[in-house]
């Protein structure tokens, strides 16, 4: 599916269900699982850089919103953070369980990208990205991970980290740039 | 998507962060933000993949509901329920309980349950006994002989008293010491009656007074509306029997107030035996004096000092006596009051009336104990509040700690450019 096309529709789906999700919780719960379980995947690997314990994250937070769906209430923001801050606990508590950083041997392979015919360019930038990545601190790296692999808003990140949104976009902006010069760097 | 406008963010920051969005949203950016577009793509491009069967599984457990573990199983019918069942029945029945044990507080404490009656006052005190030094020289009227002498009788709350004491409850010991001691007692005695039945509890004192060869002081009786009808009697009763003659009083009506005291004035009798003796002694010497008196100068001092001597010994006499008197005799001071409240007690028959204030009583004390429940709880459910949001913040620290306490990698080992970026 397009880019464009599946982040537009996500949006779209995640309005219908705000307005919804307190009527009939288990058909908008599983709408809400289609909508965001691969954003939510994303993140927790991006956090954990295990495969292994970002299934079991992933599955973690699913359960425990499912459990809390009656919690939520959407004047504390959209359900999508809801969920992300659900799934942010979850990782943050399996990361200081483990109590070290994942070595870079385990980071989760991107199989639908290397099942397709690559470039050299690509694979040399994306190896260049992967190493800048690991350049950046935890906090920094989580931010990348909510932003571009979860796919939220920055009011949404803002949520999710218990920040402004002045904040996380002024705290994105300085990520960015060092992950482009730490690209540049290692290009 | 557009950017909330936020006067706190660079203007250049903003419109970057909004190229990135329009990156993100697969949209076309203005060339001077191509490469930061390129490189959130890229970013965005390499995100991992979730498994497709991880995703199916997943995917089936929502669809299910999340079921628990136990429930897939076949297991007998025997179970212990979840804990997730009874908790939603733990408040409602929490609060249950609590309202069944404040509203039994308050019928306990409204005293309801244990009826009114002749042993309902409020004040049934006992004050100790003090050393009287001095004693009393007041004469009072001189009661019948007994003639009874010293005999331990058995008051209701089964201790041994001596006849010269009316406390009822010295045990043992105490008791003991009280027999060689010289103990006066008194009492105090507020009984509230029906306005038409003044006169028959004041007829009531004076024959339980004769019942137990006691005699009446002084008396006031006085009749008509409940604000002017009442008695006021004051007794002598002989202290073997204060304690019985105090309890048959005690039911002529409803007590409001009864207080029991007593005095040693064991120090006082043996005084005046003391100096009595002295006195019978020196009498016998002047007499010894006055059988060997040669001169009548000598005889007639003698005599003058002999008159002194005997008037003194009478006097103490008298006061010896006076002192037997108010060990012998307990005083007791009754006070009959009209009060037609207590003739509807004194009747047994329970009334919408009764029942009214009954209800009223329980009401008022079970609004009580729930006050007091609510002192209790309010600062515990304060203390429980701040302990949770405590424990929520340091969770909450702890938890931004372990993104902060994560390093950055080492990059790792140069890969060659045809090989992907793989394990």
């Amino acid at each position: 599916m397009d880019r464009r096309q599946s982040r537009s529709k996500g949006m779209e789906q995640t309005e219908a269900l705000s307005l919804a999700f307190s009527e009939t919780p288990q058909a908008v719960f599983e709408a809400l699982y289609r909508s965001s379980c691969d954003d939510v995947y994303a993140y927790v690997a991006g956090v954990l850089r295990d495969r292994a314990a970002a299934e079991d994250v992933t599955a973690a937070a699913f359960e425990r919103a499912y459990r809390k769906r009656a919690s939520y209430k959407p004047g504390h923001g959209t359900h999508r953070a809801w969920l992300f801050g659900i799934a942010r606990n979850a990782a943050l508590d399996e990361l200081r369980r483990r109590k070290r950083v994942t070595p870079s041997d385990v980071e989760p392979v991107d199989e639908a990208a290397t099942a397709q015919i690559e470039s050299a360019d690509t694979a040399l930038k994306r190896a260049s990205i992967r190493r800048a990545l690991g350049t950046l601190t935890g906090r920094e790296r989580e931010l990348i991970a909510l932003k571009f692999y979860g796919g939220l808003s920055n009011a949404e990140v803002a949520a999710v980290t218990g920040t402004t949104e002045s904040n996380a976009g002024t705290f994105l902006h300085r990520t960015i740039t060092k992950l482009r010069k730490a690209c540049d760097e290692t290009a | 998507m557009k950017l909330r406008n936020d006067r706190s963010i660079d203007p250049q920051v903003e419109r970057e962060l909004q190229a990135i969005e329009h990156a993100l949203a697969g949209e076309q950016v203005e060339p001077e933000f191509a490469e930061l577009a390129a490189l959130a793509t890229a970013v965005h491009g390499d995100r991992p993949q979730a498994a497709p069967g991880f995703v199916a599984q997943l995917g089936e457990r929502v669809e299910r509901g999340f079921p628990l573990a136990r429930e897939d199983a076949a297991e007998p019918l025997r179970r212990p329920l979840p804990w997730r069942r009874l908790r939603g029945a733990l408040l409602p029945a929490t609060a249950v309980a609590s309202s069944i044990a404040i509203v039994a507080v308050g019928i306990a404490s409204s005293g309801v349950l244990s009826g009114g009656g002749s042993d309902a006052g409020p004040a049934v005190s006992q004050r100790n006994s003090k050393v009287d030094q001095t004693g009393r020289l007041n004469k009072t009227a001189t009661p019948p002989v007994t003639g009874e002498g010293v005999r331990s009788t058995t008051d209701v709350q089964g201790a041994a008293t001596d006849a010269r004491s009316i406390a009822p409850q010295v045990p043992g010991r105490l008791a003991e010491r009280v027999h060689d001691r010289k103990v006066e007692g008194d009492a105090d005695l507020t009984l509230a009656v029906p306005v038409d039945k003044v006169e028959d509890a004041a007829d009531g004192v004076v024959e339980i007074t004769d019942r137990y060869r006691g005699f009446v002081v002084s008396s006031q009786v006085s009749g008509g509306d409940a604000a002017n009808a009442g008695a006021m009697l004051r007794l002598r009763i002989p202290a073997a029997h204060a304690q019985q003659a105090l309890a048959d009083l005690s039911k002529l009506g409803h007590v409001r107030q009864r207080t029991q005291s007593t005095q040693d004035i064991t120090g006082g009798f043996v005084s005046v035996k003391q100096r009595l003796a002295d006195a019978n002694r020196e009498r016998q010497n002047l007499l010894r004096q006055l059988a060997q008196a040669g001169t009548p100068n000598e005889t007639a001092s003698v005599r003058a000092r002999l008159r002194d001597v005997n008037g003194r010994i009478a006097r103490l006499r008298d006061q010896l006596e006076d002192l037997d008197n108010r060990v012998n005799f307990s005083s007791f001071s009754v006070a009959v009051q009209a009060d037609d409240r207590a003739g509807k007690a004194d009747d047994g028959k329970f009334t919408p009336g009764d029942a009214l204030r009954d209800a009223g009583d329980i009401l008022g004390a079970t609004v009580g104990a729930a006050l007091v429940a609510l002192a209790i709880l309010i600062p515990a459910a304060l203390l429980l509040g701040l302990v949770w949001f405590a424990a929520a913040g340091a969770r909450r620290r702890m938890r931004e700690r372990t993104l902060d306490g994560d390093v950055p990698l080492a990059p790792p080992a140069e890969q060659t450019s045809s090989e992907p970026s793989d394990r």
